[in-house]
């Protein structure tokens, strides 16, 4: 129906990678004032989460689309027990469709390729751009590259789904008297407990379960195991796995399968493995630094409102930002919680709340039938500007791993799951 | 909490849980409250006319004036609340030579818009649409007028909207998608089988594979994937209980809103873990809830993160008060 053009806007914006709010074509009447329009990147824990609260208190005083690469999430937490036949990745999968059609949120399949500050729009790589008055970036992590390593040979499988596949199908041809090495990040990294897990289970299934005599061992970056020493301590142990920490992994081998690594800067020493399991060091996803929203490896926040300290009406939740809180999907729909009504706030002309809690919980399998926790609780404090563990709290963490923990798991992960995609 | 439990279970959460069950895996439902979707009627009078209305998340409502043997046949047609709608107005829409299709355009004191989002009834008054397809500025041919058609509204009528992002008029011009012509044939898309003059049939082409009804909302989100009028599934109950029309500022909920990691949104649990929604508007045993557990417990764990306050003003909005 266009006189002037063959082409209807939604070709144009094709053609041209003209932004949505685009009014030349608008009319010559002055058109209603058009509603705010947040644009959220990333449909993961954080993502999602946010995107549904914005909707959910701010109804439809304001616009949501969610830009995702995929339109099935696989969930990294539980994943672990992919790995022991516990659960399929298809059992841990998420459809957006709920957030598309409860809550009026406008969902895209792509992948944001830059973002304009100056103009507050983002392209996607289909040639659409979206124009935002809010832009909040929730990408999770991305893996700093280590000599060598090829993921579709020694896969890491710490972002959910074929990569977990692909580690389960070459832990199932582990045979008699077979070696699985994995390799642990340095901190910070993605759910600090998540690779003593991994461990745990891989152990507790190839010699418990398959009742193989395998050797598992574990070269950690870091100079001890970084949270419930005592119940990763006493299982590794029980498993004879053998742990070596300060393990600097300085290049892989795929095709052979060895690790090289060095202890404290000293000589490379090589391992070789029947499977390799190398989760390499994090930095935020890489929207961050297209963005140039980042500082080092992670992006600065005000955690009153998760808007970057670099950049205005940019917003940053979730594995990607930069607070001492640790990289996990429950604090993360936790930040997104305090986000979402920030950015309300703020739309509205209201300060942010002034004193936001946000709370952590990571239930860690350590066998087919038994689970340990460790939760915490984060303040607000003002004299330092960061969210910090409650003071005088001193966390506690389950005692020992138990069969009604693991158990509770499911009762606590269904409920995270459906807060964040039903 | 676990009497109270019980008895919430019992009336609430059963049907929930199937509801997740059945959804396997994937969506699921966790707003438990039956929800009674507000309507608000639309109505007016016009000469002999098909009304339909492209809504958000792909719905679709249509309705026929009736013939009361004057020129001004009424019509009435139900918008659940909350929705985005164009409205489409078509007289003659039995004989596509004379047909006259007319996008709406809404006008309300100084401002204007293409889209209703209703917040109560609206009476449209005689909207004097044109019958004679010689008389419209119709470049193309296509039987859609090329502007929209204007109806003024009553000035508090407070029902013009404007998306920023709009699925259903992708270009923003007020014609939606459907009566778009894109490849300028005189066949607007959705009756046009090869939309972009590619040479590939729309059901054939991977530019239209996943929107069967051409309305620019893609079949995954798409409420009404076959624009029939009747939404395709209704186990994903739309949020549309209350409304939600504006942002406020309300005590308790930001903090009551970290419970739902383990206990489900607004409380609302769908697993065996507990429900901590009050619904008979005591606060008092959420609070003696989080007293009481120890520290070897995760809820006591969680608890001692709370001051006494906070503990009261989260309490208070899961009860409702
Ligand atoms: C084995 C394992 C166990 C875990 N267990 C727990 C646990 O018990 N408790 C816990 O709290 N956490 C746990 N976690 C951590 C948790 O999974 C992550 O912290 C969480 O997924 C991070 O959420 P996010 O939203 O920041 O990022 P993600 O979940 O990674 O989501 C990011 C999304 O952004 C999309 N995206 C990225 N870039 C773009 C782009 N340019 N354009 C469009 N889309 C883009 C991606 O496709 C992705 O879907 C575990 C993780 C692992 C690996």
């Amino acid at each position: 129906m266009n006189k002037q053009t063959q082409f209807s806007r939604r070709h144009l914006l094709k053609l041209l990678g003209l932004g949505v709010g685009f009014s030349a074509l608008k009319h010559t009447t002055a058109f209603a004032a058009e509603r705010p329009h947040v644009v959220v990147v990333g449909g993961g824990f954080s993502g999602a989460t946010l995107s549904k609260y914005l909707k959910k208190w701010g109804g439809s005083s304001v616009d949501v689309t969610l830009v995702e690469i995929n339109s099935t999430y696989v969930s990294p937490i539980l994943s672990n027990l992919v790995l022991n036949g516990q659960k399929s990745v298809s059992d841990l999968s998420f459809s957006y469709q709920t957030l598309g059609q409860k809550y009026n949120i406008n969902i895209v399949h792509d992948r944001v390729t830059a973002v304009d500050k100056t103009t507050q729009t983002v392209s996607l790589a289909g040639g659409q751009s979206l124009v935002y008055d809010r832009l909040v970036l929730a990408p999770g992590i991305d893996f700093i590259e280590i000599a060598g390593l090829d993921y579709d040979k020694v896969p890491h499988a710490w972002k959910a789904g074929a990569q977990t596949d692909l580690l389960k199908s070459q832990i199932e041809a582990i045979g008699d008297g077979g070696h699985f090495v994995m390799t642990i990040p340095k901190a910070p990294y993605r759910c600090p407990p998540g690779p003593y897990e991994r461990a745990c289970v891989v152990a507790d299934y190839l010699l418990n379960a398959k009742g193989l005599n395998v050797q598992v061992t574990v070269l950690d970056q870091n100079s001890a195991i970084t949270v419930e020493a005592d119940t990763f301590g006493q299982k590794f142990s029980e498993y004879g796995i053998s742990y070596i920490p300060n393990a600097e992994v300085v290049a892989v081998d795929s095709d052979q399968k060895i690790v090289s690594y060095q202890i404290d800067g000293a000589t490379t020493q090589n391992l070789q493995a029947d499977v390799l399991n190398v989760i390499p060091n994090q930095r935020a996803g890489e929207l961050v630094f297209l963005a140039g929203v980042n500082q080092g490896n992670w992006a600065p926040v005000n955690p009153l409102s998760y808007e970057s300290t670099v950049a205005s009406n940019i917003h940053i939740i979730g594995d990607a930002q930069g607070t001492a809180m640790p990289k996990a999907g429950h604090i993360g729909n936790s930040e997104a919680k305090v986000c979402a009504d920030a950015i309300l706030r703020s739309l509205n002309g209201i300060a942010p709340d002034p004193a936001p809690k946000t709370n952590s919980a990571c239930y860690s399998p350590v066998s087919r039938t038994e689970a340990s926790w460790l939760t915490a609780v984060y303040e607000y404090r003002s004299d330092k500007g960061q969210m910090l563990l409650v003071s005088g709290a001193n966390y506690p963490k389950s005692s020992a791993p138990s069969t009604r923990n693991y158990q509770d798991m499911f009762n606590w992960s269904g409920n995270l799951f459906s807060d964040t995609f039903a | 909490m676990k009497t109270r439990i019980h008895s919430l279970k019992g009336s609430v959460l059963v049907p929930v849980m199937a509801a997740l069950l059945s959804a396997c895996g994937g969506g699921g439902d966790s707003t438990t409250s039956s929800t009674s979707t507000t309507s608000y009627t639309l109505s007016g009078t016009v000469p002999g006319t098909v009304i339909e209305l492209f809504c958000t998340g792909g719905l679709y409502y249509r309705t026929n004036s009736t013939d009361n043997g004057t020129s001004e046949h009424p019509f009435s047609i139900q918008v659940p609340s909350g929705l985005d709608c164009h409205v489409v107005m078509t007289t003659n829409e039995d004989d596509t030579a004379t047909r006259v299709i007319s996008p709406i355009r809404f006008i309300e004191g100084t401002t204007s818009g293409d889209v209703l989002n209703l917040k109560g009834d609206l009476a449209l008054g005689f909207v004097a649409l044109e019958m004679d397809p010689s008389k419209i500025i119709d470049s193309n041919g296509d039987g859609v007028i090329d502007e929209p058609f204007e109806v003024t509204l009553p000035d508090d009528a407070e029902a013009v909207a404007d998306p920023s992002y709009d699925a259903l008029d992708s270009d923003g011009d007020g014609i939606p998608n459907v009566y778009e012509d894109d490849d300028n044939d005189g066949y607007f898309n959705s009756e046009d089988d090869d939309d972009d003059n590619d040479g590939y049939p729309d059901d054939q082409d991977e530019d239209h594979a996943n929107d069967q009804d051409e309305d620019g909302v893609e079949d995954d989100y798409d409420r009404d994937v076959d624009n029939d009028g009747y939404e395709d599934d209704t186990t994903t109950t739309p949020d549309t209980t209350t409304p939600v029309t504006e942002y406020t500022v309300q005590k308790g909920r930001l903090l009551a809103s970290q419970c739902a990691q383990c206990h489900g949104t607004d409380g609302y649990s769908t697993t065996s873990w507990d429900s901590i929604r009050e619904e008979s508007g005591d606060s008092s045993e959420i609070i003696e809830e989080m007293n009481e557990y120890s520290t070897a417990h995760i809820m006591g764990a969680q608890a001692i993160g709370y001051t006494d306050e906070e503990r009261q003003a989260l309490a208070e909005w899961l009860s409702g008060n």
